[in-house]
């Protein structure tokens, strides 16, 4: 059964609360902890809206005060805080940061060396010809796929494409349902033989075809 | 020593598996064709009773010869000889048949030991005009055989379509294994 942790928000827009709510509740569907957005003083976490004018050095300090853990959401870091989250939430990096807030009891404490969780997606179906005429590089990441789960980082390293034309595409796939989404703590294999280019009898055939 | 390798194109008898060939070959195909007979004289004037051919020629002089298979259950036979040492397949379906998705499994069967061994891709055809069964009502068609492969709508006259096809069908086979060059 999955850990129940709860998270407050500070200053953070309603819609976006709303939409935090359903990545928490598909990162607990794909094998991580349970968190529950919660308004009360004391919480395992609270996000803080740095972008908002309301968040100044003190909502800093209240929020450090209810809760174990600060995490800043927005456009930039706010004072020392060690676990950010960008805008616009993806579910990659929210369940990356929530695996990395400190168990029950504990205050948040530097852990160097301490492992983030992995995401891998798995291909369940090829996405339209027409997304992949729209670019030679996603037929590849989907080609990569199919020996088995990977995360971005190691399909990236593996296809030499780089690290965020993979993560779009995954995403974008992720909305349409084409690739399923697993949270692991424990690193997944590199899939496949080799982390270049391919260079040999289908590079050439396919310089002959007339593709990238 | 022979260095060619192949690729193998089969489907239903009408499907387009000359003109998919002719899309991508840097010859005139090569077609063994006689007149046809029955329902399939209505489809179509002639159907390919032996096979096609095809080749494309690389720039150090290794040849990929493409190969279409005839499109009859009959000539399973064949079937069997060509699937020999072929490095990957393209299945091409036709939405405008009565019942493509039995053609699905017919092909996916036959053809079970190469797509398990090295690699396929499906390439849908008429599907403007014929919209149904989608895409999806093909893939859960594949998972009856417990198999995931690329499927994607086509256009065998279009050499877009089939270049990519081909090299959808690259793709998966590099996910598993790049052959050795002699």
């Amino acid at each position: 059964m999955a850990s129940r942790r709860t998270l407050k928000l500070v200053n953070v827009p309603r819609r976006e609360q709303m939409e935090l709510e359903l990545l928490l509740s598909l990162v607990e569907s794909r094998g991580g902890s349970h968190w529950q957005i919660v308004t009360a003083d004391a919480a395992d976490a609270v996000v803080v809206d740095t972008d908002q004018e309301s968040t100044d050095d003190q909502a800093l300090e209240q929020a450090r005060a209810t809760a174990a853990c600060v995490i800043t959401l927005g456009s930039h870091r706010y004072g020392d805080e060690e676990l950010h989250l960008q805008r616009p939430v993806r579910m990659e990096a929210l369940a990356a940061v929530l695996h990395s807030v400190p168990a029950a009891g504990v205050r948040d404490t530097h852990q160097p060396g301490r492992s983030a969780p992995h995401v891998a997606y798995r291909i369940l179906r090829w996405p339209p010809r027409e997304l992949l005429q729209a670019d030679w590089r996603y037929t590849r990441i989907c080609g990569a796929l199919m020996s088995g789960p990977q995360t971005p980082e190691a399909l990236s390293a593996r296809l030499v494409i780089d690290p965020q034309t993979v993560r779009d595409l995954l995403a974008n796939l992720e909305t349409q349902g084409l690739v399923k989404v697993k949270v692991t703590t424990t690193a997944i294999p590199t899939q496949g033989g080799h982390a270049r280019r391919s260079s040999g009898l289908f590079s050439r055939l396919r310089e002959r075809l007339g593709l990238h | 020593m022979d260095r060619s390798r192949k690729f193998l194109f089969t489907g239903p008898p009408g499907v387009g598996k000359t003109t998919a060939i002719a899309a991508i070959s840097d010859i005139e195909p090569v077609s063994t064709e006689m007149a046809a007979s029955g329902e399939l004289a209505e489809r179509k004037e002639t159907t390919t009773t032996a096979l096609d051919f095809g080749e494309i020629r690389l720039a150090d002089g290794e040849i990929i010869r493409l190969y279409g298979t005839p499109g009859q259950q009959r000539f399973e036979y064949m079937w069997r000889l060509l699937m020999d040492g072929a490095m990957g397949l393209i299945i091409l379906l036709d939405n405008s048949r009565p019942e493509p998705l039995a053609d699905l499994d017919m092909y996916v069967e036959n053809f079970s030991d190469l797509i398990r061994s090295s690699g396929a891709a499906i390439g849908v055809t008429r599907t403007d005009d014929y919209p149904e069964p989608d895409i999806s009502t093909y893939y859960q068609g594949l998972s009856q055989h417990d198999l995931m492969l690329p499927i994607l709508d086509c256009d065998v006259r279009s050499s877009a379509d089939m270049q990519l096809l081909m090299d959808v069908l690259i793709s998966t086979l590099e996910s598993i294994e790049e052959p050795d060059t002699a």
